[in-house]
């Protein structure tokens, strides 16, 4: 899989996705495939449809690359959750740790880079990532992600199953736009990488499952009243009582 | 003081508030305790039906910081709508009341409403020498903290000296300053940490406190769980550039102006439990990284003592003795089990986890 990092990593993230990808012509359905690349305009095979020049424009019919659309790209994306980024972010964090990491005073060494249980989300990928300086949340753009509007550091918020979690926008050099959500840095209290590994399995499954009930405030209760009432404030029904399709709060309950 | 059956609402409209900033105010007070739009309506009709709850706030060895920080809070409106709605019955720096007069409100209080008003403390009690180096009103502050805390239902401690003693206890500790947990035992308290504590975050416990007659959910540290739940480092918008590995190695350099990491200067972003980071100051504008310096980990336990704040955090314990806001229990792990990977699992998921804010951003 090695020369796949080669030509995935110099660009970014957006080319990454498109990389072997093929573009279908909108005007005469002419196929690019980065794999033969284009006789007529001296394309090299090898170079993807984002990576080629402005000038470019449809060898058959002289339409301009915006009128391009993706092949196969989205299907192939989605079927395997974005292997191919997720190999291309986790061989960009390797780099970050050779070159960057080696010094950090909590730099786990017994933890590994690792990709767990990406699968495709919203159109993107989803998964945990594992290195010895964080675990993460990260989702990763799929073909048809717009992230034009963000700008590093930008927070922003998604829904999944068991809640509302806050990503940070960011630029991972040498792979590009991701948005990662911290569950834990630095991971200093894994004794292994199976440790981690178990724990982010457990965090992806536990991401992808509804909670039950209705949000409660949490905490104690107060003693104000000085007589408390058993019952809770005067017109509000218990869930109980409504789903027993009583209209108002029954004060012997 | 008001008549023990008027409501936080009866005020407020008194004041002249309409109806709808009155349910925006809900709404609001909803969204800055990361509640669900559907608690602004429990928020409403709470402060309709309920009588309010009257606070007492005590000044001990302290600089003011944390009134200066309250009094500018945004949401809720501490102007308009916190002080009536909290029924702040004393304040020793912000009252109009003096002398005699208002020392007479706290012994009111405390017969009317006994067992029953919020004592929010400002501020530690010295306790050498008899505590005679705090003396307002002519007593030892810590005789006033003992006798008022008698009657109270729960103290909030307001600060990092009323929570750890801050400054004045930083060592050698000349006049054994000592933080509120430790001389009143039998009381309910609620730390809420911070040098001083972010404004809204101050006014968001006490509106949790009176709208949900309710101690917001402590960690094992005893602070709110809602604010305090998160490091710093974990909701950075600097983040990035910390997993990518990019760091300011000197405050003048390419890195610094790029807005990249300040963890090698001696951010203490990764140790410190606050809200900074999503909260942020100044109604959200702005918090020290976004200004481009390191957190010096104002809201930590003895952090006067814990070097410079230019030392590059190294000893990060973040589930043993240090930070305890969530037990996480990998340590455990050593021999992996699946309860044990379980359960650190769903604590990381909790953490994670926004408590219901609609906005995208802050």
């Amino acid at each position: 899989m090695n020369h796949q990092h080669a030509k995935l990593l110099p660009s970014s993230a957006s080319v990454a996705h498109m990389a072997k990808g093929r573009m279908e012509c909108g005007v005469c359905w002419y196929v690019y495939d980065p794999a033969q690349g284009d006789d007529v305009w001296q394309i090299e095979a090898d170079i993807a449809f984002g990576a080629l020049p402005d000038h470019w424009r449809c060898p058959q019919c002289d339409a301009e690359k915006s009128k391009f659309l993706a092949l196969d790209i989205a299907d192939e994306n989605v079927q395997t959750g974005g292997a191919e980024d997720v190999q291309a972010l986790i061989a960009a964090y390797q780099r970050v740790d050779q070159e960057r990491m080696q010094d950090i005073p909590f730099r786990n060494a017994k933890l590994s880079i690792e990709a767990v249980d990406f699968q495709p989300w919203q159109g993107g990928s989803l998964g945990v990532v594992i290195t010895p300086w964080f675990m993460n949340l990260v989702y990763l753009a799929g073909p048809n992600t717009d992230w034009t509007a963000h700008r590093h550091g930008d927070l922003v918020t998604h829904v999944l199953p068991s809640g509302r979690y806050q990503f940070i926008h960011g630029d991972l050099e040498g792979f590009g736009p991701l948005q990662s959500c911290s569950l834990m840095s630095p991971v200093t209290d894994f004794e292994d990488m199976e440790a981690a590994r178990i724990t982010a399995r457990e965090v992806m499954r536990l991401m992808l499952i509804a909670p039950g009930g209705e949000p409660e405030p949490e905490g104690m209760r107060l003693k104000t009243e000085p007589d408390p009432e058993p019952t809770l404030a005067s017109g509000e029904i218990s869930r109980r009582e409504l789903l027993r399709g009583r209209r108002v709060a029954a004060p012997e309950i | 003081m008001g008549e023990t059956t008027e409501t936080f609402y009866d005020v407020i409209r008194r004041q002249g508030i309409s109806r709808r900033s009155f349910m925006k105010f809900c709404s609001l007070t909803a969204a800055s305790l990361g509640l669900g739009p559907a608690f602004a309506a429990k928020i409403a009709n709470a402060m309709e039906t309920k009588p309010r709850i009257p606070v007492l706030w005590l000044h001990g060895l302290e600089c003011t910081c944390c009134s200066e920080s309250f009094i500018r809070s945004a949401h809720p409106l501490v102007k308009d709508v916190v002080l009536s709605m909290i029924s702040l019955d004393y304040d020793d720096t912000i009252m109009a009341a003096a002398g005699h007069q208002a020392e007479a409100i706290l012994e009111e209080v405390k017969t009317q409403y006994k067992g029953r008003y919020i004592l929010a403390v400002e501020g530690n009690p010295p306790l050498k020498d008899g505590g005679v180096y705090c003396m307002p009103g002519g007593t030892p502050f810590v005789d006033k903290l003992k006798y008022m805390a008698e009657d109270a239902q729960a103290i909030i401690s307001w600060g990092s000296c009323a929570s750890w003693g801050c400054v004045q206890a930083a060592k050698p500790n000349p006049t054994e300053a000592t933080p509120v947990h430790k001389v009143i035992k039998d009381k309910p308290i609620i730390k809420v940490p911070g040098c001083p504590p972010i404004a809204e975050v101050m006014t968001g416990v006490l509106t949790y406190i009176l709208t949900f007659e309710r101690m917001p959910d402590l960690d094992r540290q005893g602070r709110p769980k809602m604010f305090y739940s998160q490091r710093i480092h974990d909701k950075c918008y600097r983040r990035p550039h910390f997993d990518a590995g990019q760091f300011v190695e000197a405050w003048d350099d390419d890195n610094a102006r790029k807005g990249y990491c300040l963890y090698k200067m001696g951010c203490k972003g990764p140790t410190t439990y606050n809200a900074c980071s999503t909260t942020r100051w100044n109604e959200g504008v702005s918090f020290p990284i976004q200004s481009g310096h390191g957190c010096i980990g104002c809201s930590e336990d003895g952090f006067w003592d814990n070097g410079s704040f230019y030392d590059r955090v190294t000893d990060i314990k973040q589930f043993g003795i240090e930070s305890t806001a969530d037990k996480v229990g990998v340590a455990a792990a050593t021999t992996v089990g699946a309860a044990v990977a379980a359960h650190a699992a769903l604590s990381l998921v909790k953490r994670a986890q926004q408590k219901g804010s609609q906005s995208d951003e802050n």
